[in-house]
């Protein structure tokens, strides 16, 4: 049997997939603009995934986006936001905003905060795709003794 | 380069780059770890140089000044916890470097020890009340998993109960955060400080009793104890060394401390609550570790009764009071440290902590017993050890202030200490076994750690020389007893 849900599901999520990563992006450009930020855009980003983990099965997803890549970007954000913080430094204070400002209501108009509103997109979306998918990976298993949870993977 | 961020910085970025260089390779992690935290002990010294003499250090977070920025503050009392917590966890990281080898993932472990660490130390050195919430959060987080390491149904369970626990604390505190957030407008500690006393007394005294009893449960005093000693017993020895050495010190004790002392400002309802918490918990813990058969279990339960002699010690107050209370926290710190690191020692050659299934360890393992005898000592106070001095402070405090009864109280729990320790000793280690007598001593790496934390407990009694006294101590007593949060002028701010 195909993996995955009906091809319809699968049509409507393939056709929706970008439109929901151009949305998250933009929420994590625009966080020190408008309502959104890094948490909430990265939600998004994330949300996006977990829809073609449900429509095509999580082999299909892990395809696109790998476990390993996850893994490292979810360190990476975190770190890159901690290095941002760092380099504020420079500035002689530890998150100073260094960067020049820009003009007001621009994209380039807050410094630094564009930076970690990117950092935090990156590291919320892969953690909470990867807290997820986590979910998919063990499966309830009813076995003589009762009920279990198994690794995916593990034989029967 | 401004010095009191680093200890978070140092831990956080270290928790963030480890597994992202070191995915799979647990030794690699681990020596990046043993560095990362070499590093965090020469900040806090190079912070210790900095305050010890008097004074402290106060910055804002983006040099944006007092309402906007996020405070941080180093003075003698944080930078002493801060001392104490990087030393235990350099040598309990370097004894895990063996011991962790027999489980799988140990990269994580050190990720999430790293992170610990980052709460811990974002815990000492925020003047900020939410910023506090947040630290010991992720600090609580990384120790609910890390308890859970070992996988099995026990720890599972364990962590389950040690979880929900936490949550409930965190409740309370942040219900206390949101009440006076909403009465005051800031989370700000020395601003909401100077507006406590403005408060209608109902509302005060709220807060105050939410505060106490979510850290408090965090302290594991004695009625909101039940998850610590399935908690400590059940995790990997390294990591019940960290939580029962400093993270129920510093996460507890420490914010009990500076809420009930520096921000509230010693009320006399709040130190009789200390008072009475702490012989309930001194007595509690001492009769039900003397009932134990596991050891580690009878460990843990040792240090629900030991935190009480540290609650009892700021009850009472003054001078004494707060010298006893913080040397028998750095007692305890090094002691029951060690002592966790011997047991897990010692199941790591014997598969198993039941103290009726051991017989005879001084015959196979004569350098762990000398250790665990170290320890048991250490906490037990025996004359030149640190917790020996410590118990007797807090005793002569007591009989000062007038608690007779309570200084009563506590020479018959010493002395329960002492006779449960001996009891394990004589059943344990020193009983006689039939056959050969092999020596299966652990190897050096896990030896050479906990030597170096038996030197650090035979030296804590020397803490009390009047030359290290006043270098090291008097400047922490000094916070303790006579600093409050809204005396922090704007000037000092601007420092």
């Amino acid at each position: 049997m195909e993996k995955g849900m009906s091809e319809i599901v699968k049509g409507v999520s393939k056709m929706v997939f970008p439109f929901i990563m151009l949305f998250g992006t933009s929420l994590v450009l625009y966080g020190h603009l408008s309502p959104g930020g890094g948490f909430s855009g990265g939600v998004v980003l994330a949300g996006g995934f977990v829809l073609l983990l449900l429509a095509f099965g999580k082999e299909h997803v892990f395809d696109i986006f790998p476990r390993r890549v996850a893994e490292a970007l979810d360190s990476l954000g975190a770190a890159g936001f901690l290095a941002i913080a760092v380099l504020g430094f420079a500035g002689g204070h530890f998150f100073y905003n260094f960067l020049d400002k820009g003009r007001l209501f621009h994209l380039w108009s807050a410094g630094t905060m564009v930076f970690c509103n990117i950092m935090i997109g990156i590291k919320i979306g892969s953690a909470l795709f990867l807290a997820i998918s986590m979910l998919s990976m063990s499966r309830l298993v009813h076995t003589k003794d009762g009920v279990e949870y198994r690794q995916s993977g593990e034989d029967e | 380069m401004n010095l009191i961020v680093m200890p978070v910085v140092i831990y956080l970025g270290a928790s963030f780059l480890v597994p992202l260089l070191f995915r799979r390779d647990g030794e690699k992690a681990c020596l990046a770890a043993c560095l990362f935290t070499i590093l965090g002990l020469a900040v806090s010294v190079l912070l210790a140089v900095r305050v010890f003499p008097g004074g402290r250090l106060i910055t804002y977070a983006g040099g944006w000044e007092n309402p906007m920025g996020i405070a941080l503050m180093a003075d003698g009392l944080s930078v002493l916890f801060l001392l104490v917590t990087n030393l235990v966890s350099l040598l309990v990281l370097l004894f895990s470097a063996t011991y962790m080898k027999r489980y799988t993932g140990t990269v994580n472990f050190y990720v999430l020890v790293l992170l610990m660490l980052a709460g811990m130390n974002g815990v000492l050195v925020s003047m900020d009340i939410w910023n506090i919430f947040v630290f010991f959060e992720i600090a609580s987080l990384a120790s609910f998993v890390l308890v859970a390491f070992g996988l099995g149904a026990e720890e599972m369970e364990a962590s389950l109960r040690y979880t929900v626990m936490g949550f409930l604390s965190s409740v309370f505190i942040l219900f206390a955060m949101a009440m006076i957030y909403g009465l005051t407008g800031t989370l700000n500690i020395p601003d909401f400080a100077r507006e406590v006393s403005c408060l209608p007394q109902s509302h005060l005294w709220f807060i105050v009793s939410l505060f106490i009893a979510g850290f408090g449960l965090k302290m594991a005093l004695v009625p909101f104890h039940s998850w610590l000693p399935d908690a400590h017993s059940t995790a990997p020895a390294p990591v019940s060394a960290l939580l029962s050495g400093i993270f129920v010190k510093v996460i507890g004790f420490y914010c009990v401390m500076r809420i009930s002392l520096n921000v509230f400002g010693h009320v006399a309802q709040v130190k009789t609550v200390l008072l009475l918490l702490g012989s309930l918990s001194m007595v509690v813990g001492g009769v039900m570790a003397y009932g134990q058969k596991n050891i580690k279990r009878m460990f843990a339960y040792s240090t629900i009764s030991q935190l009480g002699y540290c609650a009892i010690g700021i009850g009472i107050g003054g001078y004494l009071g707060c010298l006893g209370a913080l040397m028998h926290f750095i007692g305890h710190a090094f002691s029951k440290s060690l002592l966790f690191l011997s047991a897990g020692a010692v199941e790591y050659m014997e598969g198993t902590s039941e103290s009726e299934d051991l017989r005879g360890i001084n015959d196979r393992m004569p350098f762990t017993t000398l250790v665990s005898n170290l320890g048991m000592f250490g906490i037990a106070g025996v004359p030149p050890l640190g917790n020996f001095w410590s118990k007797l402070i807090i005793i002569l405090a007591a009989v000062g202030a007038g608690y007779t009864g309570i200084a009563l109280l506590c020479i018959l729990v010493a002395v329960l200490t002492l006779s449960y320790f001996l009891r394990l000793l004589r059943t344990a280690y020193y009983s006689r076994t039939e056959g050969k007598k092999e020596k299966r001593e652990v190897p050096v790496s896990m030896l050479a750690p906990m030597f170096a934390l038996g030197a650090v407990v035979l030296l804590t009694g020397l803490l009390l020389l009047p030359p290290v006294r006043s270098i090291i101590l008097d400047g922490a007593v000094r916070v303790m007893k006579d600093f409050s949060y809204r005396d922090l002028s704007v000037s000092v701010i601007a420092e």
